[in-house]
């Protein structure tokens, strides 16, 4: 659910609103309350994103301007929840004064990342109505509502949109503008001054898109030593350090994104490559049906699809999202690791693991939800939660949300799974169970289970598992390692009673000390 | 004749579109729970928009029946 509110009356009941109701916007319907609303911890945690228009005139600025600034905490305390600004004004306003305005608002937004400002409307003063304005309180033509809900939609999308999580690049004429050992050196294009958008701006955005927490690879036909030493010869944006498991060799591009991928332990679905040669894009999408692709033809269409491509668009920014590349090439150099070595509990031990179990609150709050929508191979329920109803669980008082981190002695992993316990009367549920793919097959997932079974020491632990396409694979081989018995089934949904005896609780902890 | 009738139907458009409900010619402001005096300044907005004219301030303010909005738009349309 969305929130739209305003300093003016948003005529909540207008026909105009319904395509933005039917995309879960509440809309106001009291006038000029956006103030009230959002000093309101409770309306604050009911809604996953705010939308708020001013109207701003010669009379309200000053007044509304100071509602915003005391706002500032609010936006600070609710990091982890999107705020859009859309600002308009009255045509009463010479341009001057609008620029200072806007000058004053934007100070605020200096250092908060959760929070956006929107003047799409500045130049359109024909949009004021006088009689509205009066009569009604609201100082647009009524059909600018169409305008609002298209922009406010747009933001909806976005929010909406599940962001990749890695980006798969081809190196000739995808990163630069030739073929390394064909053209010649100085023929390669790289930067050019005569077009808007060259190959060193895709590689700023690349790089960009990189520092967001979004993982870039590569997987081009080439030989490995002449790309890194091309790169560093041209002096490029992007240098071997920025891409995670590249594979430059001259096999099978399928083979190649499909060894990247699933050593990264991701889906898919949540990866891209992008390619100039269509013959390619064809022959990967071919054996790899989910993967999406796009093909460059030319550079400027990048530069559009850059923009107009809501899964390029991460809003806000987490502390783990700035991580997230450090913590993958953490995952690759563990995949390296245990490949060399066949007994496992011995390398585990060596590796230093440490766990902690932490409670959910406000600060790891855009972290839980993350998770929780995020995680799709090791998410035994499935259920989606948003923020809003994590708080819900929370206040329940039989219910307990757990989060837990990872530390080895090659870094610090952050927040990668999290539980949910429900307390009865009979024994303990365990209704959502969550571990982040990059940490699997350490123990961490057997570790957790073995804590929640000694803190309930002589209860009936279950599990629930609802089987479902996205987490079908990984699951059932671990039910089925750990011998759990299945206690009831009902259609895609299973309970499985949760039982270690000592010894295999001793072991587990053994590779944890 | 022909007209008034026609601007009847299409005002009873309005009326379903704007408030969802089926309206009757007797009928005025707060019979139904949705036309209060937001529903109706909806009406009076989505009609300005549909035929094309423009409500005074005073009948923009004073108007609140079926009567009366179809009587002020049949003078400004016809």
């Amino acid at each position: 659910m969305h929130s739209l509110t305003s300093n003016f009356n948003l005529m909540h009941s207008n026909s105009n609103w319904e395509s933005l109701k039917k995309d879960g916007v509440k809309i106001d319907s009291d006038f000029d309350s956006f103030y009230l609303n959002l000093i309101d911890e409770e309306y604050l945690k009911k809604y996953d994103s705010f939308h708020i228009l001013v109207f701003l005139d010669r009379k309200n600025y000053n007044n509304t301007k100071k509602k915003i600034y005391s706002l500032k905490s609010i936006f600070t305390k609710f990091s982890y929840k999107p705020f859009f600004i859309y600002l308009t004004f009255s045509d009463n306003l010479k341009n001057k004064e609008i620029k200072k305005i806007k000058y004053n608002i934007c100070k605020l937004k200096k250092d908060l990342r959760n929070l956006f400002l929107e003047y799409s409307f500045q130049d359109q003063k024909k949009i004021y109505n006088n009689r509205n304005n009066s009569i009604l309180k609201f100082p647009f033509d009524i059909s600018i509502i169409l305008n609002f809900s298209k922009i406010i939609k747009k933001k909806i999308n976005i929010i909406n949109s599940k962001p990749f999580k890695l980006i798969i690049l081809d190196c000739d004429n995808t990163l630069w503008g030739g073929v390394l050992n064909e053209d010649r050196f100085s023929d390669i294009g790289y930067i050019n001054n005569k077009v808007d958008y060259s190959f060193k701006d895709f590689q700023k955005k690349l790089l960009n898109l990189k520092n967001k927490g979004f993982l870039l690879s590569l997987c081009s036909k080439n030989n490995e030593k002449d790309v890194w030493k091309f790169l560093k010869k041209k002096k490029m944006v992007l240098q071997k350090k920025d891409f995670i498991l590249p594979r430059i060799n001259w096999n099978e591009k399928s083979d190649n994104i499909s060894f990247i991928v699933k050593n990264l332990n991701l889906r898919f679905e949540d990866c891209i490559f992008i390619d100039d040669n269509i013959l390619e894009i064809n022959k990967v999408k071919n054996k790899l049906k989910k993967i999406n692709t796009f093909h460059l033809k030319d550079l400027s269409e990048a530069k559009y699809f850059f923009e107009n491509e809501n899964r390029f668009n991460k809003l806000i920014i987490s502390k783990d999202d700035l991580k997230k590349n450090k913590q993958y090439k953490l995952k690759s150099k563990f995949t390296e690791h245990i490949s060399k070595d066949r007994n496992v509990t011995s390398v585990l031990k060596g590796l230093k693991q440490k766990i902690k179990i932490l409670s959910c609150g406000t600060t790891n709050m855009k972290r839980a939800e993350e998770l929780f929508n995020k995680t799709n191979q090791f998410n035994f329920s499935l259920n989606r939660y948003k923020s809003s109803d994590l708080f819900n669980i929370l206040n329940k008082k039989n219910f307990e949300i757990k989060l837990f981190s990872l530390k080895d002695k090659f870094g610090d992993h952050g927040i990668i799974g999290s539980y949910v316990l429900e307390k009865k009367e009979d024994g303990v549920l365990i209704s959502d169970f969550i571990l982040s793919c990059r940490v699997l097959y350490r123990y961490v997932e057997k570790y957790i289970l073995c804590k929640i079974v000694e803190q309930n020491f002589n209860k009936e632990i279950k599990i629930l598992y609802k089987k479902t396409k996205v987490n079908s694979n990984l699951i059932p081989k671990f039910l089925k390692m750990q011998q759990f018995i299945l206690s009831k089934k009902n259609k895609n949904c299973f309970l499985y009673n949760v039982k270690f005896d000592k010894k295999n609780i001793d072991e587990t902890n053994k590779i944890f000390k | 004749m022909k007209q008034i009738k026609f601007l009847n139907k299409e005002l009873k458009e309005i009326f379903k579109k704007e408030l969802k409900i089926k309206v009757k010619e007797n009928n005025k402001i707060y019979d139904f729970n949705r036309w209060d005096s937001l529903g109706n300044f909806n009406v009076l907005l989505a009609c300005e928009k549909k035929f094309n004219i423009k409500f005074s301030n005073q009948e923009f303010s004073s108007i609140s029946s079926f009567k009366e909005i179809l009587k002020v738009v049949e003078k400004k349309k016809i």
